[in-house]
């Protein structure tokens, strides 16, 4: 690849190509961006040990946004100016990724997006790699209809994806004979004591199941309120798109047990891509340590743009577009492709079971890959039943 | 479901003409139509294309370069929605005369699309039913009026109240089954005739 060389400055030893990363270590989206930091720091430690792409070095630049927007911003600024970057991997909730997007497509850069999202969005600027509520929601509020019943009681962490989330779950609940007993909101970062007052106010309702849309280092603190509350998983489930092993590890064993989520992964997978994922991970950050979807959306991101750079020597937005579009990458969930019609991914969605050693047992999951439907173009609203 | 939960579902059974001669705005815009569920028809040069059947149109606003402004400004079962790329008061009169629901500026990009959309529709939908209620107001106040001097003519005539000579008019209007503004308007003319 000559031109991107000339244009990196090929110094005669090693080339890098420079990458930002731009992960929460802290704040309280951290226990979700610290996976998604991992999975990122793991793919690239294997393909420069593999001799990287085409002889160049992929170069993290690690940044912390704290979960803030407001310093997400100013570090996505630097990363694409100070330490000319062009392709950022990063952000987790949706007011960060927002905060982000203009700096972005200013500067005609590139964001690899690796988290679940309400979807309503396409920007040429963005490769979104996780799940559209398309390929979650549906299957999850109709496996939930057919194994707990139609009364939902809805619990979110006060922000756009908690609202939009449970704006569509009630359109679907609402055109399928379903209903919403109560629906609350919790600030992000909220103490224990909040969240044993949310639990108590579930409990009265006592509905189906609860549908929770809190994200985060929170997820924890709703489980445990929940259990407290003698909410049993059995009758009545917690219900999550976001719930992974990383969250279940901050829980105690009674009552991370037995609750439902929908994800493109779990550590449970059975792949041999999903095997070699696993061992890698654990040789890298310990044995007691389990990869979750956070870790492997990242870690395939990153594998997606060096297929990309060795097909194209650019680091242009356009270019690596363009050669991510005819990538099919066997990732540890199975394989998975970018959509160019919008930029989101195809996967193939699962819904597991928690159990008390904090893994999932995988109780679904879809006979292949679903294409995105972030404008949710394709469904009339309804569910059905058996 | 209130209006907006209908507009925001019914955007995948829209219908989205676009005037605008092929370039990277036109691919972008038509574009995240497709994206977001409208069905998109692209047209160019627009001469006497059928219009017919589209919910909303997006048109080029240039002076130099837009199609017959006089026709889009006629066109009132469609949202209108201009493409304009200068700010200039020619260009701003111009789209203010026609009565536009939105505007897009160029270069378009994708995100607000979908918003601009949206709330075109839901102003001309608005703007719709205003419409049709002034008319129905319009025609309720003509009837009044009419009701009024029906009642005047009756009650000089016949030298009574203008209350009873109310209530014989919809009594009247009752048994032969007719409303009471036609009753109203026949009274009228039979005066007329009378006082020739």
């Amino acid at each position: 690849m000559p031109d991107l060389k000339s244009e990196l400055g090929e110094n005669g030893r090693d080339t890098y190509i420079p990458i930002g990363v731009l992960f929460s270590q802290s704040g309280p989206m951290s226990v979700t961006e610290m996976a998604h930091l991992k999975g990122t720091l793991m793919a690239i430690e294997e393909i420069n040990k593999n001799g990287g792409i085409d002889g160049m070095l992929l170069q993290p630049i690690i940044d912390d946004p704290k979960s803030d927007p407001a310093t997400s911003r100013k570090l996505a600024n630097k990363l694409l100016t100070q330490d000319q970057v062009s392709v950022i991997f990063g952000c987790c909730s949706s007011s960060i990724r927002k905060a982000v997007l203009p700096i972005i497509e200013r500067h005609g850069a590139l964001l690899f997006y690796p988290s679940f999202y309400e979807g309503f969005e396409y920007s040429p600027n963005i490769v979104y790699t996780g799940a559209t509520p398309n390929q979650t929601v549906i299957p999850l509020v109709e496996l939930l209809f057919n194994r707990y019943g139609k009364r939902f009681a809805m619990v979110g962490s006060d922000y756009i994806y908690a609202h939009e989330i449970n704006r569509i779950v009630k359109e679907f609940l609402i055109e399928s004979g379903g209903s919403v007993v109560t629906e609350l909101y919790i600030q992000q970062g909220a103490d224990k004591e909040k969240f044993k007052l949310v639990a108590e106010k579930l409990a009265m309702f006592s509905p189906d199941i609860i549908f929770s849309t809190v994200v985060g280092v929170d997820t924890a603190k709703l489980y445990d309120s929940c259990q407290e509350e003698g909410i049993e998983a059995r009758n009545c489930p917690i219900a999550s798109l976001t719930t992974s092993e990383s969250e279940l590890a901050g829980m105690c064993e009674e009552s991370r047990c037995g609750h439902i989520t929908a994800l493109p992964y779990f550590q449970s997978v059975k792949t041999d891509e999903n095997q070699k994922f696993q061992s890698l991970y654990q040789s890298k950050y310990g044995s007691d340590d389990l990869p979750c979807v956070y870790s492997e959306t990242t870690y395939s991101q990153v594998h997606i743009l060096s297929q990309a750079l060795s097909r194209v020597s650019s680091l242009a937005p356009e270019a690596l577009l363009s050669a991510i579009e005819g990538i099919q990458f066997h990732a540890p969930q199975g394989s998975i492709m970018i959509d160019p019609d919008n930029n989101h991914t195809y996967l193939t969605p699962r819904i597991g079971q928690s159990t008390a050693e904090g893994t999932f047992e995988i109780v679904w999951q879809a006979p292949e890959p679903i294409k995105p439907d972030p404008y949710l173009v394709a469904y009339d609203r309804t569910i059905a039943t058996i | 479901m209130t209006e907006g939960d209908r507009l925001i579902r019914e955007i995948r059974n829209c219908n989205v003409v676009v005037l605008h001669p092929p370039d990277e705005d036109r691919v972008i815009l038509s574009h995240q139509l497709r994206r977001i569920g409208c069905r998109v028809s692209e047209i160019w040069p627009v001469e006497d294309a059928s219009l017919d059947g589209a919910d909303a149109i997006y048109f080029l606003a240039n002076p130099d370069q837009s199609p017959d402004l006089n026709r889009l400004s006629d066109k009132h079962d469609s949202a209108l929605i201009a493409v304009v790329s200068y700010e200039n008061p020619l260009v701003l009169q111009a789209i203010t005369n026609i009565g536009v629901h939105g505007v897009i500026t160029k270069p378009v990009r994708s995100i607000g699309v979908f918003a601009n959309l949206i709330t075109a529709l839901s102003i001309f939908k608005y703007e719709g039913r205003l419409n049709s209620r002034i008319a129905k107001l319009d025609e309720t106040l003509k009837s009044r009026r009419m009701v009024e001097r029906a009642t005047r003519i009756l009650a000089e005539h016949q030298s009574i109240t203008e209350d009873s000579a109310y209530a014989l008019i919809r009594t009247e209007a009752m048994s032969k089954q007719v409303t009471i503004s036609e009753m109203a308007n026949s009274i009228i003319n039979t005066d007329k005739i009378f006082k020739k």
